[in-house]
């Protein structure tokens, strides 16, 4: 375990700031350059940093490469970010990695888009009361407004009091173990902090490669060395942001799960229904892993996250190879080698810290309330504001993206992407179908085309800084 | 008799002034590879895959200059001779157009059949290691098994109400009935072919004389391995440290020739350390792959790498340089990251002996366990290749044995356990 720069280190990447349950975000843009590093070198005191935990209100940032290209990073150290980080999320060759075809298509994405305007900065305000934050709001914005900066756009957030996402699934349950974050915590192996904060080793006991700048670019001396190039480390407590904003298909969710679980007589079976959903997303609503209770929800193990699936339930039965959660952190059952699994899964990890966006369908979350609800919401008015932060973009979100959800071929399976969040248009290409096996005996039952659930409507690439690193760019 | 598959490797110097001609006649083949006009390679029913890459000129350890050459490569059914009699009977104006690009090549308006098959004999690299993912299966059998697999997927989808309540090998049976009264599965009615007795003979004879050999000699070969190892590590303390620099521009280069995602191509070529000992090294290790992945690593897997299609190592300019060449599932980051997360040691074994590897230890130690340094080495050695042809674009190496074990459980009478064992393959 190592000690961490907390005081350095922006506190989102630290804490998932669950006391604060109201959040917006603010994508902004850039026009008066001078003006914008007065306004930024105002707010950079005012950023929380992860040594203490905010109780009233809590406000990070986090930048794009353009956003800091316009605030005067050199040349030579925008050209040490990232290769990913770089490329950005909307190429052609990201559309091939994240299925973002036909309705996630870049090209309609209301921001980060190719034809959308830049995006310079984003802020993040987290509040305990909604008060609080329309007040916040009101006086951070005001200020924006003051120096000539453009607010693209204005993300809202939703917490709902039951922490489920709106399928109606609990979610954010499985995260890394960080030793350090945690004051007792689980005897389980931690995952190396330098996965996810830039300057600290990583799980193959190496430095991920961070952003630098020249020592003569370093006067105040504000930055660490990094001992291969002598170069002064301006990554190092800081994380590579991943945004995306998913719009989530609820009714089409749910009219699915009913539709495939009928009776012989086409009568709706409620538990059957719940049951045909779990399977898909790999854990029931309460959270309760299939591996765990394999034939019904079990609210009392919904906090228990130390299931395996290989161990326990090799052949699928519980939990399908292709469910969304089993894809999306395969623990021991690559190749169906558990060490070796373990092993590698560890280096594909995210830490997570997005929140939903837009009323649910219905307050319960209930699927027999959604079912019930005539629901005349325009599409793309919920989902999940996706958020998480990683070193290393190639290894961790674009793996995870392109190998595990979006593989027609993952694992033992055959033309099945992840049921839940992939593309039914998979890469593009129309010849792979889109089905979804649930492993049973005597033999599988498949569902064919299945359709969107998900869609892409927004997303970028940012760089959450240090405290010392947002003051620099600041100067 | 089972299929036998082996890898064909031409390697020719190009000419300066025809540069260009090359590259547009490649860019016209790599536009409609299967079925453009000069070498339609859809025709050519023994290959697996094949590529076409262009490499650069340069130098080798002690400066001295390396030429331009193209480099050719496939991985076929069957004999070699009938292999390049086959490209040749669809695809001479082809070569002919390629060949009048390089070096040595007859510079007249008519050159006959003849001449380009003296032409490509005369450039055959000598083989070395070989690594086969579906070990016997011949292009057709793939793509056969791969209808075949569709066919009872689709079969249990259209009859689950019927299916789902009978025993799994009444399953079994129904399925088999099903396929075998279908005429384009007629072919599935006869198992694959199996060792001949004389290949059984060869195989297993040369299995017995390797053993043989291992037992009488052991005494002698612990006493060499000792001695290579202290050599060696003599050699590695004296090496400098190699550099981490990613070169991110030419990964993104690498990438943008990476289309199809589900499967891809990997050539890596470079110097090999100098002084003899190196060399010596590596063709003894080359000369242990073979054997090894013939008779250890032969049901689709290198180790627990479970993606390799085909792999190659092959010596070029005077043994000088080494190319590796693969065709494998999945993108280049996951293939590169698949080698230091299951198999580092095997991987600083053989490639420890070329120049900027990383640093090595007792020759399996460190090395490739270096994430980094080892990523940064295979992306500055590996070059792109111009033109790629697979012949089952969609099917992994995965895939491939699968669908030869359901077609597998086709036949005999087999026991109600064994026949739920086989549903649990779809």
């Amino acid at each position: 375990m190592v000690t961490l720069a907390k005081k350095e280190i922006q506190g989102l990447i630290l804490r998932g700031y669950s006391n604060l349950p109201n959040a917006i975000y603010l994508l902004l843009q850039i026009t008066n350059v001078e003006n914008a590093k007065k306004w930024l070198a105002e707010i950079g005191d005012q950023i929380t940093d992860g040594d203490t935990k905010p109780r009233e209100n809590a406000m990070n940032i986090a930048f794009t490469l353009e956003g800091m290209k316009k605030l005067g990073l050199s040349k030579n150290a925008l050209k040490t970010f990232s290769g990913e980080f770089e490329e950005g999320m909307s190429t052609e060759h990201k559309q091939l990695m994240f299925g973002d075809y036909g309705k996630s298509d870049p090209k309609n994405w209301a921001w980060g888009g190719p034809h959308c305007p830049e995006v310079h900065v984003m802020l993040m305000l987290y509040t305990d009361t909604n008060e609080r934050l329309e007040t916040f709001k009101k006086v951070v914005i005001e200020r924006i407004n003051a120096a000539g900066i453009t607010i693209l756009e204005k993300i809202d957030t939703c917490r709902p009091d039951n922490e489920k996402e709106h399928f109606g699934f609990k979610d954010g349950i499985s995260q890394p173990f960080l030793a350090e974050l945690s004051e007792k915590g689980p005897a389980d192996d931690p995952i190396a902090i330098g996965e996810f904060i830039l300057g600290y080793k990583n799980e193959y006991g190496q430095y991920t490669d961070s952003p630098s700048i020249l020592p003569s670019e370093d006067p105040a001396n504000l930055f660490p060395v990094e001992p291969e190039t002598n170069n002064k480390d301006f990554g190092a407590n800081g994380s590579y942001l991943v945004f995306r904003q998913l719009g989530q298909d609820v009714k089409a969710f749910w009219d699915f799960a009913y539709e495939n679980s009928k009776d012989k007589n086409g009568n709706y079976i409620h538990e059957e229904a719940v049951k045909l959903a779990s399977k898909m997303v790999g854990r029931w609503p309460s959270g309760t892993s299939l591996v765990d209770s394999p034939e019904k929800d079990d609210p009392s193990m919904c906090d228990k996250n130390d299931f395996l699936y290989h161990t326990q339930d090799p052949q699928g039965l519980g939990c399908p190879y292709g469910a969304h959660v089993r894809r999306n952190h395969p623990r021991d059952c690559l190749e169906g080698i558990p060490k070796e699994s373990s092993f590698i899964t560890r280096k594909h990890r995210l830490l997570r810290r997005g929140r939903s966006f837009g009323a649910p369908v219905a307050k319960s979350m209930n699927p027999q309330d959604i079912l019930k609800t005539n629901d005349t919401a325009p599409s793309g008015a919920r989902g999940l504001n996706f958020i998480c932060f990683n070193a290393d973009l190639a290894r961790q979100f674009e793996f995870i993206q392109n190998i595990w959800i979006n593989n027609p071929k993952f694992q033992s399976l055959t033309d099945e992407l992840d049921p839940l969040v992939a593309n039914p248009l998979g890469r593009g290409n129309n010849n792979e179908t889109n089905s979804f096996s649930i492993q049973e005996k005597p033999f599988r039952k498949r569902l064919q085309n299945l359709p969107m659930f998900v869609h892409t409507m927004g997303g970028a690439y940012f760089f959450m800084p240090s405290i010392s690193a947002v003051k620099y760019l600041a100067s | 008799m089972m299929n036998v598959q082996d890898g064909l490797t031409l390697l020719f110097d190009t000419r300066e002034d025809k540069l260009q001609d090359l590259i547009q006649l490649l860019n016209k083949l790599s536009e409609n590879i299967e079925a453009n006009d000069l070498m339609p390679f859809g025709k050519m029913k023994k290959i697996h895959f094949a590529r076409w890459v262009m490499m650069d000129a340069t130098h080798d350890v002690d400066g001295n200059p390396i030429p331009a050459h193209l480099l050719f490569e496939s991985d076929y059914d069957g004999d070699e001779a009938e292999h390049i009699n086959e490209m040749l009977d669809v695809g001479l104006p082809g070569f002919i157009k390629i060949f009048r690009t390089c070096k040595g090549f007859p510079e007249k308006e008519n050159v006959t059949r003849e001449e380009v098959l003296v032409f490509i004999n005369s450039h055959n690299a000598p083989k070395t290691g070989l690594f086969i993912g579906a070990w016997g299966r011949s292009v057709e059998q793939i793509k056969q098994e791969k209808e075949l697999y569709y066919a009872v997927e689709d079969y249990l989808d259209a009859n689950r109400e019927a299916l789902i309540t009978k025993s799994p090998l009444e399953i079994r049976n129904k399925v088999r009935e099903y396929v075998w009264s279908k005429d384009e599965f007629a072919w599935s009615k006869v198992p694959p072919g199996k060792r001949s007795f004389k290949q059984n003979f060869q195989y297993y004879g040369y299995l017995a004389f390797l053993v043989c050999c291992a037992i009488i000699l052991l005494p002698f070969l612990l006493i060499m391995v000792i001695t290579a190892l202290i050599m060696l590590r003599r050699r590695e303390m004296k090496e400098p440290a190699t550099d981490h620099h990613l070169d991110k521009s030419k990964v993104s280069l690498l990438q943008k020739h990476e289309k199809f995602n589900l499967q891809n191509q990997f050539s890596a070529v470079g110097n090999i350390k100098p002084g003899t000992f190196r060399l010596r090294f590596l063709k003894k290790t080359l000369w242990m792959i073979n054997r090894v992945s013939r008779y250890v690593f032969n049901k689709g897997k290198l180790a627990t790498i479970p993606s390799i299609h085909f792999a190659r190592w092959v010596f070029l300019d005077d043994h000088k340089r080494l190319i590796f060449i693969s065709n494998y599932d999945g993108t280049s980051d996951q293939y590169l990251t698949d080698f230091v997360n299951k198999q580092p040691a095997p991987m600083s074994a053989i490639f420890c002996h070329m120049m900027d590897f990383p640093k090595t230890k007792w020759l399996v130690l460190e090395g490739a366990r270096d994430m980094k340094g080892f990523v940064a080495w295979a992306r500055k050695k590996q070059i792109p290749s111009q033109v790629w042809y697979s012949a089952y674009k969609d099917i992994t190496v995965k895939n491939i044995i699968a669908n030869t074990n359901v077609r597998m459980g086709l036949y005999g009478s087999i026991s109600d356990k064994k026949a739920q064992q086989w549903l649990n393959l779809l």
